[in-house]
């Protein structure tokens, strides 16, 4: 079995596949290199970048706002961005850069790296949602002037932050529980010794 | 990267490329994803060699990098088409044989990981070197290259 296993498959392998133009491979690699990298550094920046901009801001509204209140929820939500920042930064560089590891280690890791994201996801109203939202909801009390005017600056808040909750729930029960679910399975594939 | 990176980048792809292309096709659910899967093993390939420490062959550190690209396809960064290689219509050749249109189609029928070990070992890499690309030991590799050898069967039997 073994051998015509072997034979029938090298039926596959007697004629050339692949042809490649050896002198311009190298240049073309570099370009796709600096275009993956300026990706990611877009993308870097988008995500923490909001965060970074509205730091200086709030640092600002602290002195210029006129309630108490309100100061104390700009100043609040300095380190609450802060803590944003460092959240998405810590998980990120679990991520597995590399593809040379033993398909092992690397679905370990893989896994570890999902699981951290999908942890962050479940997570994200403690980290990215409450946090901030109780600071706007300070501003906002502090700056509106009617009763009525408080409750929809804050009602409004809190559909905007409890759709984001709603996106992100659905963003693991999509994407990642699957991928982890799979990635679970490739991994008893590799170890079961039966 | 350096002159000397450069030659073993393009003798290894030059050597193996047929093997990896292979190795792709098995993942893809058309021919042009074949095309971007090993687009992509050779682009991770060029990334990663500066990090080669020559701990393993350089070949079973291109087969790390193949399998893994395929089986992280869901997630996988595309990267644009690289116009400097050209792929033959492989779907032809498999077709043109029914014995090797069975042994292909029960291969897809396996689970990803089963699915590129009996690749390797089809591929006449010795159980060592099979043993470092996936981290499990020779005997480990053994044992169950002997299920899927038993488990292609019976599904090949099903495409004859």
């Amino acid at each position: 079995m073994e051998q015509d296993l072997k034979n029938i498959w090298k039926y596959a392998t007697q004629e050339e596949l692949v042809k490649l133009d050896q002198h311009n491979l190298i240049r073309e690699m570099e370009i796709q290199h600096l275009r993956l990298e300026k990706g990611i550094r877009k993308r870097d920046k988008l995500e923490i970048g909001v965060a970074i901009i509205l730091m200086p801001c709030f640092m600002a509204a602290t002195f210029f706002l006129s309630s108490i209140l309100s100061k104390v929820g700009a100043f609040l939500m300095i380190p609450a961005l802060g803590f944003i920042i460092y959240r998405l930064q810590a998980v990120r560089k679990y991520e597995p850069a590399a593809f040379s590891e033993s398909t092992h280690d690397y679905l370990n890791k893989l896994r570890i790296y999902y699981t951290m994201q999908r942890d962050l996801l479940k997570e994200v109203a403690y980290w990215y949602l409450i946090p901030p939202f109780i600071c706007i909801s300070m501003i906002y009390w502090g700056l509106s002037s009617t009763p009525s005017e408080k409750f929809i600056n804050i009602g409004v808040a809190a559909l905007i932050y409890v759709s984001i909750y709603l996106l992100n729930q659905s963003a693991v029960k999509k994407k990642l529980d699957p991928f982890l679910f799979e990635i679970n399975q490739e991994l008893n594939s590799l170890e079961e010794n039966n | 990267m350096d002159k000397e990176a450069e030659h073993i980048f393009l003798q290894t792809l030059e050597k193996e490329k047929d093997r990896i292309f292979r190795i792709c096709h098995t993942y893809a659910n058309d021919p042009e994803d074949a095309k971007d899967l090993f687009q992509e093993v050779v682009y991770n390939f060029w990334k990663s060699l500066p990090n080669f420490q020559g701990k393993s062959s350089i070949s079973t550190w291109l087969y790390r990098i193949a399998i893994n690209v395929c089986l992280k396809q869901k997630a996988r960064k595309r990267i644009e088409t690289i116009r400097h290689v050209e792929v033959e219509n492989f779907e032809e050749r498999v077709q043109a044989n029914p014995h090797l249109e069975a042994l292909y189609l029960a291969i897809k029928k396996l689970d990803k990981v089963d699915r590129a070990l009996i690749m390797l070992y089809l591929e006449e890499l010795p159980y060592k070197e099979i043993a470092q690309i996936t981290g499990l030991t020779a005997n480990h590799i053994a044992v169950k290259m002997k299920r899927i050898r038993e488990k292609l069967s019976r599904h090949i039997k099903a495409y004859i």
